[in-house]
């Protein structure tokens, strides 16, 4: 198995989002590259303990949104393009997730100036690493 | 289904062993007393130890099945619950019968060599302990309605013991031959395989099927009677007062009546002539003394025609069925205390010669046969023509007689010698009378009596003083005048009840003759049987004749017949009302009612136990559209039909696809 | 053949005075992993039961795999794995007898099955089963129960008396059962992380009514939760359908609310919060207000449960 996956039950997000959120962050840092296979749905489904329809469901949802592609007869492999989304699309997904990121960091009581220094330190930890070609901490 | 039965099979095989091991420590115990009727002494053991067996057995193959999940665990296959039950039973029978039928068979080895017992051993003495053994198949199934069964009322469990129970009863003092023995034990076990099929396959609280209630009514109704006789005879120990009459002849050949009191425990007993006379010679003489144990004659020799007594009196009275010994060989002795033969002598029914055994070797000596003596291991000696007449009353008497010919044994000179014989008139009975160093041989034939000395000599012949169809005779002798005294009684069930009394001088001539006045019935008796009379079900009557309910529970339904009747008809009225008020509380459907209550009106109190029994009785509550009383758990009110409601929806509900509202049915 | 592997119609059962299940309408859908919630007691092993053909019912018929309960052929229960509640079976079994007992009524027996949940469960080959742990002998019927390849298999609250370890492998072997695609299984359980890993479609029975038969997302987007901020004390609540918890901390109400339309939306607005925000519930939380609290659709509430919500929420 290429990257860790693990769940957590009682949690708020049901466990086919905890997946498809791994599987996105994984992709993000790089310890998933363009062709890699992912796990068959049995096998992961067995690794974990759940019903294999979340495993297949998940993997659909990915496969919809263009992060995950099937390969007739070979199984799940992670995509080389993501072709799927528009500008548009892309921008309002950003759009929606900078919205939430805001409202509730005015609700904590960060200022304007604050918030842009955690953004900036975000950054740091994520982008660089990948432009430097290595996996973050 | 083999998977089963060898599962089964398996788990009890150690119930199956102690039982075993059990009756074998116990037959162990018995060789080493043992006697000449050492396998007829086995049924004292057999005789409870057998339904005890198969009771135990029963009841712990089906504790698994008691507990829901256990019982869904053997149920929920693919095989049917009758098949699973089937594999179950046949398992549970295989082992009881195996367990018991060992040790027997282990016996029958032991009894059967040569130097062990000192008597001719058959094979027909074993039939007793294996009639006992067949008997305890109506236990096993007992024992598994006793666990399954979910009794409502304490005390309803051990009920289906009833049958099986009654039917010990009925083997041991009713049934003469051994196959209706077997075949009473058949019927019974398979009554209750029935009735413990339909319990087992309806765990869940299914209903049963007709067939299986009524093999579980007739499981439940014997001991619902037996509750019922045992309430009453609870009931007669409050008695404080009773008394009871009886007629003796004294040894001056009068008659005497003596009567028991019991008084709030006192025992008293009063000695008065036939009229309630007071007699000077006996006043102040207590009969209960050792020293007055000779007062009266008695009467020891029976002349009859065996053919007239009736069922049940044979079993009951003279025990003439498969389980007493003098079915295959008769013990004979000498008369006389003062003689002690150096062997012991038995008639044998079916080789039909008297053989002697040495007591000490257990070996057989050799036979006596009409010709004479025989050593063992020759030729044996001539047979006898027959069975002996009045074979159960042969034991201890010298008279040995058949149809056309009659012996005196004479056990010490090792022969038989002939007395009489009857070319045209065959014999009926015959016996000793008087003295035992000087004998007064009585020989009946049909029409006449002979008298008779021991070497042959006739001493009188008189014609018959009785009706040989309708009679039978008891003879002694008085001591000091040597007159013969008769006494002659009726068949029980025929309508002349004559009693009398004879006396003959030693020539034959009749000398005086005292008709018995019939006994006086306690008052307190009357009491007693008219309130037995409001548990006899109407389906007995036609089928018990009342004399033998009257000897078998000691009540007097005879003294009270038209009470009897009245009483029994008013308990039966009132048992079908009580069967229509439980049918309605029950909610029994119309067809159901009707059948209930004709069969308590025939089956009396105990068929209501029964009906509790196997009803279900349901909760009630009030119906919401009435108001009324109406059976919880039913689709429709019974009382306005209203149908059940569908529960309202809160606002919570979540269906997906969204719920189809279904009309209620 | 029918969509559904089982289905019920008016299923109504009474003991004595008691109303154990009353007419339940249950369809579960071939092929499904299938949770039967509800609380101790609240009709769920009988519901299992008449659905078997163990019991009859007071009224209403239940079909499984197409026939009638209380009429099944053989050949059909053999199709039918059942375990239990209390893992029942004849302690003095080891392995090997009741590999050979189990065996000798089925046409198809799977000894690989068989074998793989033993080793899940770590069970000795050489313990009977009445001095087997718990554990051991939950793994022991478990194996006996999916060996013959049921098409539909049925387990009676078999996480019971399990330790972590054993559930670990219960889950194990229900996962390894869900191959056969067309496989049903139906599960009652009162662990909701077993029923949030295993279960795609649930039914919640709540003292003889069924209150939810869907799919578990479909619950889970059905029960939501909200907080309202006001200025100072909340006011009194108007009617709210649906409403199953209502907390007051401070000038913040939280209102856990099923089925939310926009009538309830109006509602929350009419009582003029600072503001109104979704905030994440967890499958156990929605479940617990969702049987544990009672119905309040009416105003007048200040605290009615006092619990804290675990895991998982802000």
């Amino acid at each position: 198995m290429p990257i860790e996956i693990s769940i957590t039950t009682g949690s708020p997000q049901p466990i086919y989002r905890q997946i498809a959120d791994q599987v996105c962050r994984a992709i993000a840092r790089g310890q998933l590259v363009a062709g890699e296979q992912m796990p068959s749905v049995r096998a992961l489904a067995e690794l974990l303990v759940i019903n294999p329809n979340t495993v297949a469901r998940t993997y659909a949802d990915l496969i919809r949104e263009g992060v995950l592609e099937a390969q007739k007869g070979k199984g799940v492999f992670v995509a080389s393009r993501r072709t799927v989304y528009t500008k548009a699309e892309r921008l309002r997904r950003l759009d929606a997730t900078l919205e939430a990121l805001v409202s509730e960091g005015i609700h904590l009581g960060f200022s304007a100036e604050e918030l842009r220094e955690a953004l900036e330190r975000k950054l740091r930890q994520w982008v660089e690493p990948i432009e430097k070609g290595a996996t973050p901490r | 289904m083999m998977s089963v039965l060898l599962r089964e099979l398996r788990e009890n095989l150690k119930w199956a062993a102690i039982i075993c091991a059990a009756l074998l420590v116990l037959f162990g115990h018995e060789i080493r007393t043992a006697g000449p009727m050492f396998l007829f002494d086995l049924t004292r053991t057999t005789i409870f130890m057998a339904p005890l067996a198969g009771l135990l057995l029963g009841v712990l193959q089906m504790l698994f099945e008691t507990r829901q999940d256990n019982w869904g665990f053997v149920v929920h296959r693919p095989l049917s619950r009758s098949k699973i039950f089937i594999a179950k039973s046949a398992a549970g029978l295989i082992l009881l019968f195996t367990s018991l039928l060992i040790p027997c068979a282990l016996a029958w080895a032991w009894a059967v060599r040569p130097s062990n017992l000192a008597i001719p051993v058959q094979f027909r003495m074993t039939l007793p302990m294996v009639a006992d053994v067949l008997n305890s198949a109506g236990f096993y199934f007992a024992g598994m309605l006793l666990t399954l069964r979910r009794a409502r009322w304490f005390g309803t469990r051990l009920l289906p013991v009833g049958l099986p129970l009654a039917a010990s009863a009925i083997i041991f003092m009713f049934v003469p031959e051994f196959w209706q023995a077997a075949l009473l034990s058949g019927v019974v076990a398979s009554i209750g395989a029935i009735a413990a099929e339909g319990i087992f396959s309806s765990q869940g609280a299914g209903s049963m099927s007709a067939p299986q209630n009524a093999a579980l009514g007739a499981m439940l109704y014997p001991g619902a009677i037996g509750v019922l006789i045992g309430l009453m005879g609870f009931s007669q120990t409050f008695n404080t007062i009773g008394h009871w009459q009886y007629y003796q002849v004294d040894k001056k050949g009068q008659l005497v009546r003596q009567t028991l009191t019991i008084n709030h425990g006192e025992r008293s007993v009063q000695l008065t002539d036939a009229a309630g006379q007071p007699m000077p010679e006996y006043a102040g003489v207590d009969p209960d003394d050792p020293a007055n144990a000779n007062l009266f004659i008695r009467f020891n020799t029976h002349l009859f025609d065996p053919k007239i007594i009736p069922w049940p009196l044979t079993t009951i009275m003279a025990g003439e069925t498969y389980r007493s010994p003098d079915n295959s060989v008769v013990t004979l002795r000498p008369n006389s205390r003062n003689i002690r033969l150096p062997f012991s002598a038995w008639y044998d029914i079916s080789k039909r010669v008297i053989l002697l055994y040495d007591p000490v070797s257990k070996l057989q000596i050799g036979s006596i046969g009409p010709s004479g003596f025989a050593p063992a291991r020759t030729e044996g000696a001539s047979r006898f023509p027959d069975s002996p007449l009045n074979l159960f009353l042969q034991r201890g008497n010298r008279v040995l007689s058949f149809d056309s010919i009659v012996y005196w044994i004479e056990l010490d000179q090792r022969r038989v010698r002939p007395i009489f014989t009857s070319a045209d008139d065959p014999v009926m009975s015959a016996g000793e009378v008087g003295p035992p160093a000087n004998p007064l041989v009585l020989v009946a034939t049909r029409h006449r009596l002979y008298g008779l000395h021991s070497d042959g000599k006739t001493q009188f012949a008189i014609p018959l003083p009785f009706d040989p169809d309708e009679s039978t005779c008891d003879a002694a002798l008085l001591p000091r005048s040597s007159h013969l005294l008769l006494q002659t009684y009726s068949i029980p069930g025929h309508q002349s009840s004559l009693h009398q009394i004879m006396e003959y001088s030693e020539d034959g001539t009749l000398l005086k003759t005292t008709d018995v006045p019939p006994i006086v019935g306690n008052e307190q008796k009357k009491f007693e049987s008219a309130a037995f009379a409001a548990i006899f079900p109407v389906a007995a009557r036609p089928l018990v004749a009342t004399w033998i309910v009257d000897d078998v529970l000691d009540v007097r339904l005879g003294e009270i017949p038209k009470l009897f009747a009245g009483i029994m008809w008013a308990s039966a009225i009132a048992c079908a009302i009580l069967t229509i008020l439980i049918a309605r509380r029950t909610g029994l459907t119309l067809g159901k009612m009707i059948a209930w209550t004709l069969v308590n009106l025939l089956l009396g109190l105990a068929g209501v136990l029964t009906m509790l029994g196997i009803v279900e009785w349901p909760a009630r509550e009030r119906c919401a559209t009435c108001a009324q009383n109406r059976f919880v758990g039913r689709p429709k009110c019974s009382a306005c039909g209203a149908s059940w409601e569908a529960e309202p929806a809160d606002g919570r509900e979540i269906f997906e696809p969204d719920r189809v509202v279904l009309q209620p049915i | 053949m029918n969509d559904y592997a089982i289905q019920t119609r008016h299923l109504t059962r009474y003991f004595g005075r008691k109303r154990v299940v009353y007419d339940l309408n249950l369809s579960v859908p071939r092929g499904s992993v299938f949770g039967f919630l509800g609380r101790n007691g609240s009709g769920k092993t009988t519901t299992l039961r008449m659905v078997l053909g163990l019991i009859a019912p007071s009224w209403g018929s239940s079909t499984i795999l197409d026939h009638d309960s209380q009429n099944l052929p053989s050949d059909v229960r053999a199709r039918i794995g059942y375990l239990a509640e209390g893992h029942p079976v004849h302690g003095w079994m080891r392995v090997q007898d009741a590999r050979a007992y189990q065996s000798s009524f089925f046409p198809k027996w799977n000894n690989r099955l068989f074998n793989s949940v033993l080793d899940f469960f770590r069970v000795d080959p050489k313990t009977r089963a009445r001095n087997m742990s718990r554990g051991e002998r939950a793994g022991l019927c478990l194996a006996m129960t999916l060996a013959p390849e049921p098409d539909l298999l049925i387990l009676d609250d078999p996480a019971i008396g399990l330790d972590p370890v054993a559930r670990r492998s219960l889950l194990e072997s229900m996962v390894l059962a869900t191959r056969k695609t067309d496989r049903t299984i139906i599960f009652s359980s009162h662990l909701l992380a077993d029923i949030e890993r295993m279960a795609d479609h649930i039914a919640v029975l709540d003292y003889s009514i069924l209150r939810a038969q869907c799919s578990l997302e479909t619950f889970r987007s059905c029960v939501q939760q909200f907080v309202l901020r006001f200025d100072e004390k909340p006011p009194q609540l108007p009617p709210l359908r649906g409403l199953i918890q209502c907390i007051v901390r401070g000038n913040q109400l939280r209102l856990t609310l099923v089925n939310v339309t926009q009538e309830t939306r109006s509602a929350l607005e009419s009582m003029r919060p600072i503001s109104i925000d979704a905030a994440p519930i967890s499958l156990e939380d929605a479940f617990v207000s969702y049987l544990g609290g009672s119905i309040e659709s009416t105003a007048s509430q200040e605290i009615s449960e006092s619990f804290e919500p675990i895991g998982g929420v802000k």
